[in-house]
């Protein structure tokens, strides 16, 4: 071994510890806000770049003071679109945006991540980042949130789905069959009742009217106990599980879906 | 073999034979009987009637009555009607037909006594105007164009009966309690078999002794008010009609039966108390008839026609209660059933879609 060999193969590997991060770190930290120390910031992509690599989903951290008027989730399905982040088809990706001038914070989701990330997984997402957020520590709360996007993709078991949005006109037709059911009823009930005021010529059944009521006498009273039967029915008690798969989407200005949630800090 | 039915002696169920046993078995209490326990059981029927017959020979028309009498007889439907000398019938009350004519009046029995008219042809008039008024189902054009064609006064023959009724009735009842313990839901039926026996009595039941009447309309006109009822005199009819019964006494007597008999499982079931459930399984009841009487009860007939039908209507000359039958038009009908159900649905929705707005906010 000589020293050229030596060098040469530190260059080398120089080249690639130069060449690699370069390559391999497309831009998905955007801190216009200044929250975040060097530091962090090389933590944080390094982190994103990982779970690019692992999951082929797409991360993105935005802070920023100036939310252009929007609101957080405007501002953040906004910035994932017209930067047209996102890997594969569906532009798969989620996104962070911390708004300082809003003090709101939002994550969208994209593509395949709406269905990744189900609602109840955002909301324990949204309560990770949040205290963090509260206290200013801003570097800590988007490494924080990172580790639990790696964690809900590392276990994402590929049952999610889309929550329908509710469309009050549609949803409410359920309720017609019982009610055309229950008007039946009513119908048949008013048209008998219409129906025997117009014909009152019914002979009494009985002679109530004529009975001397200071003539009734009871001769004998009794009550004979026979039998007793019990019988018994399992209660069904329901096992509805609790925890929700699915995800809500809406639809962002540029006219692309997006699941998430966010809130105030 | 033999059909014989045989009741459980403990609680009057029917027992039915088993052939495995050799004897007989009480679903209902769970008994078992051999034979012998049997027999010497008698066949309990629905009970005894007796009693009853109108006895007439207290009642005999007087010379000078009957002459100032005419019997008006319709070509039509053989109705016939008593006027006095005073009173001219130009139609026949019952179909409305005009060719009728008198002849001599005879036979039938003197009425013993009449509740006079107190309502008078005006008011009879108003109160079918009144009862007209706020019947849905009653096609519009017979409200509107519709006239009475004739109202007339007729006193129509009634059979009252009195009675004692001696019943012994059966119930089969239970009762039901729930509960619940661990992951099982419980339920206890406790059967009883109840009994009780009693005597009552009633007065004066009334039945019409007509068949140009309907039944179900002078039943309808129930009840009059017996404090009115006055001896019977011939001058009563003065102005109005009177009919011959056709039915007698005995002919009627079964729709009185089964009205008492109906009283008596009603009074006995009122003392049965503090049960889930209660059926008659036996009513034995001995109708025991006392005095019967033949008395002309006052009515005013309407009739009216509604495309080339007729409707006949009736008020109580005495309480002015008046019943009968309207017509009833099929397509307001079948309109206001769809009418209901849709509107139901449409209220079910819109209020649903208010509720998911709300919600959804």
């Amino acid at each position: 071994m000589n020293k050229r060999i030596t060098a040469a193969v530190l260059a080398a590997l120089m080249t690639v510890l130069m060449t690699v991060p370069a390559f391999a770190y497309e831009e998905r930290v955007f801190d216009d806000a200044g929250l975040l120390s060097e530091d962090e910031i090389t933590q944080i992509n390094e982190e994103i770049d990982t779970i690019r690599s692992t999951y082929d989903c797409d991360v993105v951290v935005v802070t920023t003071n100036d939310s252009e008027g929007k609101t957080a989730m405007e501002y953040a399905d906004d910035y994932y679109d017209d930067n047209g982040f996102g890997i594969g088809a569906e532009r798969d990706g989620i996104i962070l945006t911390i708004n300082m001038d809003i003090r709101e914070y939002w994550m969208s989701t994209c593509g395949q991540a709406i269905l990744w990330f189900s609602d109840s997984e955002i909301e324990s997402m949204k309560s990770t980042v949040q205290s963090y957020l509260s206290d200013g520590s801003y570097g800590d709360g988007v490494l924080a949130w990172l580790g639990d996007v790696s964690y809900e993709l590392e276990y994402d078991d590929g049952s999610g789905y889309i929550i329908e949005e509710s469309n009050p006109f549609a949803d409410a037709l359920g309720i017609v069959p019982m009610a055309l059911l229950i008007g039946l009823i009513l119908a048949v009930i008013l048209i008998i009742v219409l129906i025997r005021i117009c014909r009152t010529a019914v002979t009494p059944a009985q002679a109530g009217d004529y009975l001397q009521k200071d003539a009734i006498t009871i001769k004998k009273r009794e009550d004979l106990f026979l039998r007793s039967h019990t019988t018994s029915v399992k209660i069904e008690s329901d096992t509805s599980s609790s925890g929700g798969g699915g995800s809500s989407a809406h639809t962002s200005s540029s006219g692309s879906s997006h699941g998430g949630g966010g809130g105030k800090f | 073999m033999d059909v014989v039915n045989y009741q459980c002696p403990n609680c009057d169920a029917p027992l039915k034979f088993s052939s495995k046993s050799q004897q007989w078995d009480c679903e209902f209490c769970g008994s078992s009987f051999k034979l012998e326990d049997l027999k010497g059981q008698e066949a309990k029927g629905e009970g005894t009637v007796t009693g009853g017959e109108y006895d007439a020979a207290e009642n005999e028309w007087r010379e000078d009555e009957l002459k100032g009498m005419k019997v008006y007889s319709c070509e039509q439907c053989g109705g016939e009607i008593i006027a006095d000398e005073m009173t001219s019938a130009s139609f026949c009350p019952y179909c409305g037909n005009t060719a009728i004519f008198s002849k001599q009046f005879e036979g039938a029995y003197r009425p013993e006594s009449v509740i006079p008219f107190k309502m008078d042809k005006k008011q009879a008039k108003e109160a079918y105007q009144k009862f007209c008024k706020g019947k849905w189902l009653i096609p519009r054009d017979f409200t509107s164009a519709n006239k009475i064609d004739e109202v007339t006064g007729v006193y129509v023959p009634f059979w009252l009966y009195d009675c004692e009724a001696d019943s012994d009735i059966t119930f089969h009842a239970t009762k039901i309690k729930t509960w619940r313990q661990g992951d099982y839901e419980y339920t206890k039926t406790d059967y009883y078999a109840v009994r009780r026996s009693g005597n009552m009595a009633f007065t004066q039941v009334p039945a019409d002794g007509s068949t140009k009447m309907d039944d179900d309309l002078m039943g309808a006109l129930e009840p009059f008010q017996y404090q009115d009822m006055t001896d019977f005199s011939t001058a009563y009819l003065s102005g109005y009609l009177a009919e011959k019964y056709d039915q007698g006494a005995e002919d009627v007597k079964p729709r009185v039966d089964t009205r008492m008999r109906n009283s008596a499982v009603g009074v006995l079931q009122d003392t049965v108390r503090g049960y889930s459930s209660v059926n008659v399984a036996q009513n034995v009841t001995n109708l025991n008839y006392g005095k019967t009487r033949y008395v002309l009860l006052p009515v005013w007939m309407l009739a009216s026609k509604y495309k080339d039908k007729d409707y006949m209507f009736a008020m109580n000359g005495q309480t002015g209660k008046m019943v009968g039958n309207l017509p009833i038009s099929v397509p307001r009908a079948v309109a206001t059933f769809f009418g209901i159900m849709g509107g139901t649905a449409l209220i079910g929705y819109i209020g649903a879609v208010i509720l998911f707005l709300l919600g959804g906010m």
